[in-house]
């Protein structure tokens, strides 16, 4: 009977258009708010390179800048016939570099005098003169000169000929190119995450390197499913108080128990939810499968991170036992309700309970087998969402997840008999306002 | 062949000063092939009964026997066996009428095969084929509470418990409910009819069952029952009012007829000694049997009088 009402309560609910929009909808909400604000900042970006890519005139007084242009025609040269023997790391970091502002293409027009230069400005050959004076070395002021003065407007033209100054000035002094590049910051043949490279005691004893980014994705990878477990948990969870306070205004329920036992009717809808929201972890898990694959595309190469389907599976153990004990409490005092709105209150009791694991991210994170984590594991109120946390580190023990797991399920065992006690007279009590005494009391008589 | 049996059961809800005996010490039994009415005014404790029939709610004391065994109704199997029809109607209003049929076969234990074959002919016998495919909240509220009916009786139950099943419809469909529960008590099934309308009490009942504040104040066959409260009502065609006779109570005039109430203790014989003593005639006498409806007012009216003169 619980088989058939999970069942019925799963079809009900997939087809449910509140379902179908949370569960379509709001990747399709996250990724065009992503998108939104991706546009806003190339848009943004766009001004700003606008600005850097305005027509620029120099008059340089100094001589520097013709050193810069040789120093970066003798690196491009370099680059070029070193690319291809670079780690997928470093090259992804050159990537970053060349981004932003330390290689920018030198596209400025060269003028010999300030006045051939505020002439061509004049006449709209170019937006903006930077004159570098003769001595600009000492005193170390850059003059600009604009048409007309615009917020945003040319702010990064100044900034981009100080550094090829100061890149002149580097290549002047003749340094080595191991010199400059130190100067210049940012190793060239650095194979850690950008420039700094890692190590860390191995169990032979010896350091070994310690590959950062995929140190990182591990971690985050399984959290993130781990965020998204306690996301469809809270908005199925939802679904499931307001579909027995409809059942109750509706008055279905009364011919309901009149068909099912009490237990097998809340277990059937807690699991028939429970699927549901597996069913939106997939769909939502297929949305973002392509995310990978285009930051592969995007980086060149994979980062070499591996699915640890130990700590999926367990994860999705914590998340099936989770959802029945909070499903389980929230129907009993979801029942309670006279209604939806009332109902929702009474369950915000529950709601809020997952909720503090994700407040002491931090604590679950750095120590997962301190005390605080410890306590927040073996406490079923948390350890749902504590663990699915801790797990994600893969420092847990496996008895650890063990006893966590079993208090969890033995609570589980106690939440479906304690609600279905309460559901029993819940369901059917209309039109008085509930208080711990009075639950306790309906308890009790049931 | 359905058999239950409430033995001396208590259930109360409540506490301190709020506590409410909902049934009091209630014992009955009824058995399939006949229809038991279960009567009594509001928060008398019919539904409390009922529930405890279909274990939302157990018995504080007492026994319920199904088929002999005790708890019996907790099986599921007899949740199988079971039809409800609550006062209260409920539907899913947001979901189509050919779902609802479809969940509630499954929930009876049918197959999808077997629920369309069993809901097809119901479904043109209450008129409700042609709204199969839409929705619930589309149904008028008659409509709706034949819906009700159809998915109750859709597992062809051995007992059913009908709490007020005749409210909201028609007189046609009135009788269509009417015949339904004839059909079932014709083939040995056990029917449990809650209401307030005596003349369907009268007409389709074998066994009452009054209830007035939790406890049971009446219990049996209804012509037995009708007839223990008969024998101070007669039906006489007279020329003269007979008020005022030493014997007679009370007068109501029904279309041409009198129907004399006695008093307490006064017979028929004293009631014709009073007659020809006044020197009036009778042209036509008949005893007649009280409406279930008196009775029911008879009753609970004298509860309630001997309630309000009892020492507080």
């Amino acid at each position: 009977m619980t088989r058939i009402v999970a069942w019925y309560e799963f079809l009900f609910t997939v087809k449910r258009p509140a379902y179908l929009i949370v569960t379509f909808g709001l990747p399709v909400f996250i990724g065009l708010y992503a998108g939104f604000i991706m546009l806003v900042s190339l848009g943004t970006a766009s001004y700003v390179i606008e600005g850097l890519s305005a027509k620029v005139g120099v008059v340089d007084d100094t001589g520097l800048l013709e050193y810069a242009r040789q120093y970066e025609a003798e690196l491009k040269k370099e680059k070029e016939s070193s690319a291809s023997g670079d780690s997928d790391i470093a090259s992804a970091a050159r990537q970053l570099e060349a981004m932003f502002e330390k290689i920018q293409p030198d596209e400025s027009r060269t003028f010999p005098t300030i006045d051939a230069a505020k002439a061509a400005l004049e006449s709209r050959q170019i937006d903006v003169v930077i004159h570098v004076p003769a001595d600009y070395v000492r005193e170390g002021v850059i003059e600009t000169y604009l048409r007309e003065w615009k917020i945003f407007g040319a702010i990064a033209a100044p900034q981009q000929v100080r550094q090829r100054l100061r890149l002149g000035l580097l290549q002047r002094a003749g340094l080595s190119d191991a010199e400059m590049t130190v100067i210049r910051g940012g190793g060239e043949n650095s194979n850690g995450f950008g420039s700094v490279t890692l190590h860390e005691l191995g169990a032979d004893g010896k350091f070994v390197e310690v590959n950062q980014l995929q140190r990182i994705m591990g971690f985050a990878v399984p959290a993130g499913v781990a965020g998204l477990l306690i996301l469809a948990l809270m908005l199925n969870a939802g679904f499931l108080v307001a579909g027995v306070a409809e059942e109750k205004e509706n008055k279905v329920i009364e011919v309901l128990l009149s068909m099912v036992r009490v237990d097998q009717l809340l277990m059937g809808k807690v699991l028939g939810l429970s699927g549901a929201a597996l069913a939106q972890m997939f769909v939502w898990a297929a949305m973002a499968a392509p995310i990978p694959l285009i930051v592969g595309a995007v980086g060149g190469r994979a980062i070499g991170f591996e699915w640890n389907f130990g700590v999926l599976s367990a994860s999705g153990l914590f998340f099936m036992l989770g959802f029945v004990f909070y499903g389980a409490l929230l129907v009993g005092l979801g029942s309670l309700g006279n209604n939806i709105k009332e109902s929702q209150q009474y369950s915000m009791y529950i709601m809020l309970l997952p909720v503090v694991p994700m407040i002491m991210v931090v604590a679950l994170v750095n120590a997962p087998n301190g005390l605080l984590s410890r306590a927040l594991g073996w406490i079923p109120f948390f350890s749902p969402p504590a663990m699915m946390i801790r797990l994600a580190t893969g420092e847990v023990p496996i008895w650890d997840v063990a006893i966590s797991a079993a208090i969890l399920v033995a609570s589980t065992w106690g939440a479906v008999r304690f609600s279905a006690r309460l559901f029993r007279v819940g369901a059917l009590l209309r039109g008085q306002s509930m208080n711990p005494i009075r639950i306790a009391r309906l308890f009790l008589q049931a | 062949m359905t058999r239950i049996e409430f033995q001396n059961v208590f259930k109360a809800f409540g506490g301190g000063g709020t506590r409410i005996q909902a049934v009091d010490g209630v014992s009955f039994a009824a058995a399939g092939g006949e229809v038991l009415g279960v009567l009594g005014p509001n928060g008398a404790g019919k539904t409390t009964i009922i529930r405890m029939l279909l274990d939302v709610f157990r018995p504080d004391a007492g026994e319920i026997l199904v088929e002999g065994e005790r708890d019996g109704n907790r099986r599921d199997e007899f949740r199988r066996r079971v039809a409800y029809l609550p006062e209260e109607r409920g539907l899913y209003q947001k979901r189509k009428i050919k779902d609802v049929i479809e969940y509630t076969g499954a929930l009876r234990g049918l197959s999808r095969a077997e629920t369309r074959e069993r809901a097809a002919p119901l479904l043109e016998r209450f008129d409700l084929a042609a709204y199969a495919k839409k929705k619930v909240a589309t149904l008028s509220k008659g409509m709706s509470q034949k819906l009700q009916i159809l998915l109750s009786v859709l597992h062809d139950p051995d007992l059913l418990i009908f709490d007020e099943p005749f409210s909201g419809l028609d007189p046609v469909n009135v009788r269509l409910v009417r015949q339904l529960v004839q059909e079932h008590r014709d083939r040995g099934k056990l029917v449990c009819l809650c209401t307030h309308m005596m003349a369907e009490v009268q007409a389709l009942c074998d066994r009452v069952m009054m209830m007035h504040r939790g406890a049971r104040v009446l219990y049996g066959p209804l012509d037995e029952i009708r007839r223990a409260h008969t024998d101070y009502q007669v039906t006489v065609d007279i020329d003269a009012a007979p008020e005022g006779l030493p014997s007679v109570d009370h007068v109501a005039c029904v279309e041409k007829s009198k129907n004399v109430y006695l008093k307490d203790g006064k017979t028929i014989a004293d009631f014709m000694r009073d007659m020809s003593a006044a020197g009036r005639s009778v042209r036509f006498m008949s005893e007649g049997l009280r409406s279930i409806e008196d009775v029911f007012v008879s009753v609970v009216g004298r509860q309630d009088v001997v309630s309000a003169e009892a020492p507080k």
